[in-house]
């Protein structure tokens, strides 16, 4: 029903745009034009015998739809017989012509009862051509035979099987089965009713005399034709691949293929394994294909995405690399292209201070360093870069104007065909994503600078440790105490920092936004220290950064307050996420008690 | 009376005799009216929750012999600390609200202390 109301509602539109007609005027005009669509469909005999012609997929690929075979397919097709009277077939010939430029009837084979007789005559001859009788329905099958004005005639390029079957008991349905070969008849031929059905005598012969059934009572139902343009012989199996850091859930994206611009598939999502196969998508060697990148995401849960891809330790990396931290040992903790291309904040290749600023006004919530193209958030913040060109983009092609690669949500590719298999692979990055926390793993030795101190006294744990649901590579784990009490009437969420030597600290909670409101939030972490503060949807983003040489202050370092007419404070409060920094800018875990 | 009239009363009739049927209610539970009976504890300590699974506002019952501050930690899968309240008990029940809005579905294990000292441990699905 979905489908009808479409239909009528694409046509709706259509004469809106040619002629601008108004809803009403639109419902008129279909109203008349109502009959008119029932004149390009077949009919049945009503009580007598219909004869299918049935696409049944291919040799290779039963469930293969008739739009996706390809040249050098073998495609199954039935020849059906419904049944609809009283009587009984007990013989019947059906004619099925075809196009032998585009089709080469390879194999058939009969499903009849036990002991019938069955032949299939091919009449080919110099080439033979059903001229129809235009007295007829086309799909009257006996009538175009049995009355006069319709007859074979010699047309090159076509050929015609008599498909014939005598039983003493009853032939019903699919009695016979025909395959035929696709080929590629060329750039100028028409490929339309290439097999068709010409004409069929059906009988009853279990009485005393022979029943034909009459004319009007043998039709071409539901299906008499076939016309399909075949695709091109392309073998070559096609995926698009990508390598994920395992903190972004891979089958939340996918890609749209697109062929000169057009879409030919729907949303195709990675599966866990992070692999799509585009192969039925891809059918042409001269057509031009293109990926675009999607997300099953709406733009909220985007956003709270990159509240976990930027924190707090993107900033303290990135001021360290470029000499901003204030705590000594500065410089070369970027290791990678990728990474200068994603603090880079302003595009224009030069990696400044100020870019560091930009991504601190980020975490802060006073700066967005995301672009607003007006496409969404996710085209400007998501980077699907071809694998070996993620691997290979060094700071040294970054710092040197050599070309960036093609970051973009769209992606051409170009599909070597030679190959039984094809792969485009993938890695992913995110704009502000320093520490690669979300990104993609950079293998191999092509990007990696030699001067990064990561290849020499730098180490990590050298496991990830689940941190609120993120795996975590860190330098270390510090110790901090989290509570929630109702004090003075207020709902109070305070943070204890137990641990030294840390210089930046960032904590995103949850509250209840229907029973609680924000207040403010109180820092208690040293004179020197910028601390910030900031409330979205229910979400407070606090944190410190000390960029003075000096580091937070350990007790009650955070207080959150809430107003709000309670006497439970069970579990109004909660913790996003957590972030922190060393020294060094390196991250580390803060591990609340 | 006349055939108008008598339409209407008894039409008038009917709809009085069917507004005044006992209404039917049967599809609907009735909750009791005491839900403190409900989450009371027969041990002398005990926690109790109001249903097998924690929704928002759903309520529990903590019983205890000595009077002072208990902590209430949740933590998710991996045992990161996702919420902990801390809340001032009489000796006896302490019937209190548990609000979800702010954690995130899943598995949680809900810790009950006092002074540092584990009193309760159980693991339940907050909606």
């Amino acid at each position: 029903m979905n489908r009808i109301k479409q239909f009528f509602k694409k046509i709706e539109d259509f004469l809106h745009d040619i002629y601008g007609m108004d809803k009403h005027m639109k419902k008129i005009v279909l109203l008349l034009l109502l009959p008119m669509f029932g004149y390009g469909q077949l009919a049945s005999s009503g009580d007598g015998i219909d004869v299918d012609l049935v696409y049944a997929g291919t040799t290779a690929d039963a469930n293969k739809p008739l739009n996706k075979v390809q040249v050098n397919d073998t495609i199954i097709v039935k020849l059906q017989l419904d049944n609809l009277s009283q009587k009984t077939i007990t013989y019947v010939h059906v004619d099925v012509q075809y196009n032998v430029n585009a089709y080469a009837r390879v194999d058939y084979s009969f499903n009849v009862p036990a002991n019938a007789q069955t032949s299939n005559g091919n009449w080919s001859g110099n080439g033979m051509k059903w001229s129809p009788n235009p007295n007829y329905d086309l799909n009257d099958l006996w009538a175009q035979w049995s009355t006069q004005g319709g007859s074979y005639q010699q047309v090159a390029g076509w050929e015609v099987d008599h498909v014939e079957a005598v039983s003493l008991s009853g032939i019903t349905g699919n009695y016979a089965t025909l395959h035929f070969k696709v080929k590629d008849a060329g750039d100028n031929h028409s490929y339309t009713d290439n097999i068709i059905i010409t004409m069929a005598r059906v009988t009853d012969n279990t009485g005393t005399a022979e029943y034909v059934f009459p004319v009007g009572k043998v039709r071409g139902y539901d299906t008499m034709s076939i016309t399909h343009i075949p695709l091109e012989d392309l073998d070559s199996n096609i995926y698009i691949k990508a390598t994920f850091n395992n903190n972004f859930d891979v089958t939340k994206v996918g890609v749209v293929v697109q062929k000169n611009g057009t879409p030919v598939s729907n949303n195709l999502y990675f599966d866990a394994g992070g692999q799509i196969n585009v192969t039925e998508y891809i059918t042409s060697t001269t057509d031009s294909y293109t990926l675009d990148f999607v997300t099953s995401y709406n733009a909220t849960e985007w956003e709270a995405l990159l509240d976990n891809v930027i924190t707090i330790s993107d900033v303290t990396l990135t001021l360290n690399e470029l000499g901003q931290y204030g705590h000594g040992n500065a410089g070369n903790v970027f290791t990678t292209g990728i990474q200068y291309s994603a603090v880079d904040s302003d595009n224009n290749r030069d990696l400044t201070p100020q870019d560091a600023y930009n991504l601190l006004g980020h975490v802060m919530g006073s700066v967005d360093i995301i672009p607003d193209d007006g496409t969404g958030i996710f085209n400007n913040s998501f980077k699907p870069i071809k694998k070996a060109d993620y691997d290979s983009w060094s700071i040294y092609k970054f710092q040197n104007n050599v070309t960036e690669p093609n970051s973009s949500v769209v992606h051409p590719i170009t599909v070597d065909f030679n190959q039984s298999s094809y792969t485009e692979d993938f890695k992913f990055g995110f704009i502000g994503d320093a520490n690669g926390s979300h990104s993609s793993a950079v293998e191999g030795n092509a990007a990696s600078s030699l001067t990064a101190r990561s290849n020499n006294n730098y180490t990590v744990s050298s496991a990830p440790l689940m941190s609120y649901g993120q795996q975590v590579l860190a330098d270390g784990i510090i110790q901090g105490e989290w509570s929630t009490a109702i004090e003075d009437g207020r709902v109070v969420a305070t943070l204890r920092l137990l641990s030294t030597d840390v210089t930046a600290l960032q904590l995103k909670v949850d509250y209840d936004n229907t029973v609680l409101t924000f207040d403010e939030a109180v820092f208690n972490t040293g004179n020197t220290v910028t601390n910030f503060a900031s409330e979205t949807n229910g979400r407070v983003n606090l944190g410190s950064i000390e960029q003075n040489g000096g580091e937070i202050e350990t007790g009650d370092v955070f207080k959150v307050y809430f107003s709000g007419n309670v006497t439970s404070p069970v579990g109004l409060v909660s913790i996003f996420n957590t972030d922190a920094a060393n020294t060094d800018g390196y991250r580390l875990i803060l591990n609340l008690q | 009376m006349s055939y108008n009239f008598q339409k209407w009363y008894y039409f008038w009739l009917f709809v009085l005799f069917l507004a005044c049927s006992k209404d039917d209610y049967s599809d609907f539970q009735t909750l009791s009216p005491n839900l403190a009976d409900n989450m009371s504890i027969e041990e002398p300590t005990g926690l109790k929750f109001q249903g097998s699974n924690i929704t928002d506002g759903s309520k529990f019952n903590l019983k205890v012999l000595e009077a002072g501050e208990y902590s209430i930690e949740v933590r998710d899968y991996f045992k990161n600390l996702t919420s902990k309240s801390i809340i001032n008990a009489q000796s006896g029940d302490n019937v209190f609200k548990f609000y979800t809005r702010a954690l995130q579905d899943g598995d949680y294990t809900i810790t009950i202390g006092k002074d540092g000292q584990e009193i309760h441990n159980v693991k339940l699905v907050i909606k």
